[in-house]
């Protein structure tokens, strides 16, 4: 059976050889997707610092950032249409479920919850497109969260943890620094986990689409 | 017609092949070490960070609940970073592959016909 099956791959291959195909199993790389990517991620640098500068004043309410909000989930939502209008190749999902029963070696993560926000963010299509739809949901709640924390002045400590203290540049930084095996309790008292989370998604988001330009260009 | 060496074809195929499985996949190991674990470890950060404020009041159940999902959201964004990076490189080595057969093909023909 296993011959078979073998003889079966090896005539195929053979022949989309001899009609000289390739395979296409991501979408082609995209600079639209790549560049919005990168400019959503910068425009959401701005945001965070421009809040964190605002803290505990009128501007930096959620009133007064309704709109930027609304800006970002439209951009992303531009992404999203264009990744899902690309040829798809393989449907992700079927990848994310393989990845999410990795034991990712952190007892801390759960690997189902993983797992599940990974398919209830796909709704079938490449990776890409699944990787906006991620983004724009982490923005979503962000919002949301948002307008339920910083409502008026003075600020709680809820809102003004919200977007923390730290640094953008730190912030960055410690998004792809290899981490240290105790948690510096300073910075952790500045940071803000929700937007380091937002960030992620959006950090993936670009640098999955320059690793589709990476993989073409070997 | 120039003579036709299955052993010679078949070489030429598994070069292709191996040269390019090493190029792919030292790259996608490279990438856990450099951004998989460095991210999944400060995301468990995160976590600790969110529990300490739940525990001294500064969070609410709510604060805390919302946070967490946007931990695991962010996971689930390397997974599928990484599931897109390893089709990218599935697709390289079949592509390769194909490139392969398709000279092993030329090469025992006259003409190029591919």
């Amino acid at each position: 059976m296993l011959h078979r099956t073998i003889r079966l791959w090896l005539g195929c291959i053979l022949l989309c050889g001899l009609a000289g195909c390739t395979a296409e199993i991501v979408p082609p790389y995209d600079e639209a997707i790549d560049s919005g990517a990168h400019a959503l991620r910068s425009d959401f640098l701005k945001f965070v610092a421009e809040r964190q500068r605002t803290a505990n004043t009128a501007a930096g309410t959620y009133a007064s950032s309704a709109s930027t909000y609304s800006d970002l989930l439209a951009k992303l939502g531009a992404i999203e249409l264009r990744a899902e209008d690309q040829p798809n190749g393989v449907d992700c999902a079927q990848m994310q479920v393989m990845f999410a029963r990795v034991h990712t070696g952190i007892s801390s993560f759960d690997a189902a919850a993983v797992g599940s926000a990974a398919s209830n963010a796909s709704g079938g299509g490449s990776c890409i497109a699944v990787l906006a739809r991620i983004a724009s949901k982490q923005i979503e709640n962000l919002r949301k969260d948002d307008e339920r924390r910083c409502a008026s002045i003075p600020a709680t400590a809820s809102c003004i943890d919200l977007f923390g203290s730290e640094s953008v540049a730190s912030i960055v930084a410690s998004v792809h620094a290899t981490p240290s095996a105790t948690i510096d309790l300073a910075s952790a008292a500045r940071s803000s986990p929700f937007v380091k989370a937002v960030l992620v998604s959006l950090d993936e988001l670009a640098g999955a689409e320059q690793d589709l330009k990476s993989a073409a260009g070997k | 017609m120039s003579a036709f060496h299955a052993a010679s074809a078949a070489n030429t195929i598994f070069d292709a092949l191996s040269t390019q499985a090493r190029v792919s996949f030292a790259g996608v190991v490279g990438d856990v070490e450099r951004d998989v674990i460095p991210t999944m470890a400060m995301l468990a950060q995160n976590l600790v960070v969110i529990g300490a404020r739940r525990a001294d009041g500064t969070y609410s159940a709510q604060d805390a609940a919302d946070e967490l999902e946007a931990q695991v959201d962010a996971a689930a964004s390397v997974i599928v970073r990484f599931a897109n990076e390893v089709l990218a490189q599935i697709q390289a080595l079949l592509n390769a592959l194909l490139a392969a057969v398709k000279s092993v093909v030329n090469a025992a023909l006259p003409i190029s016909v591919l």
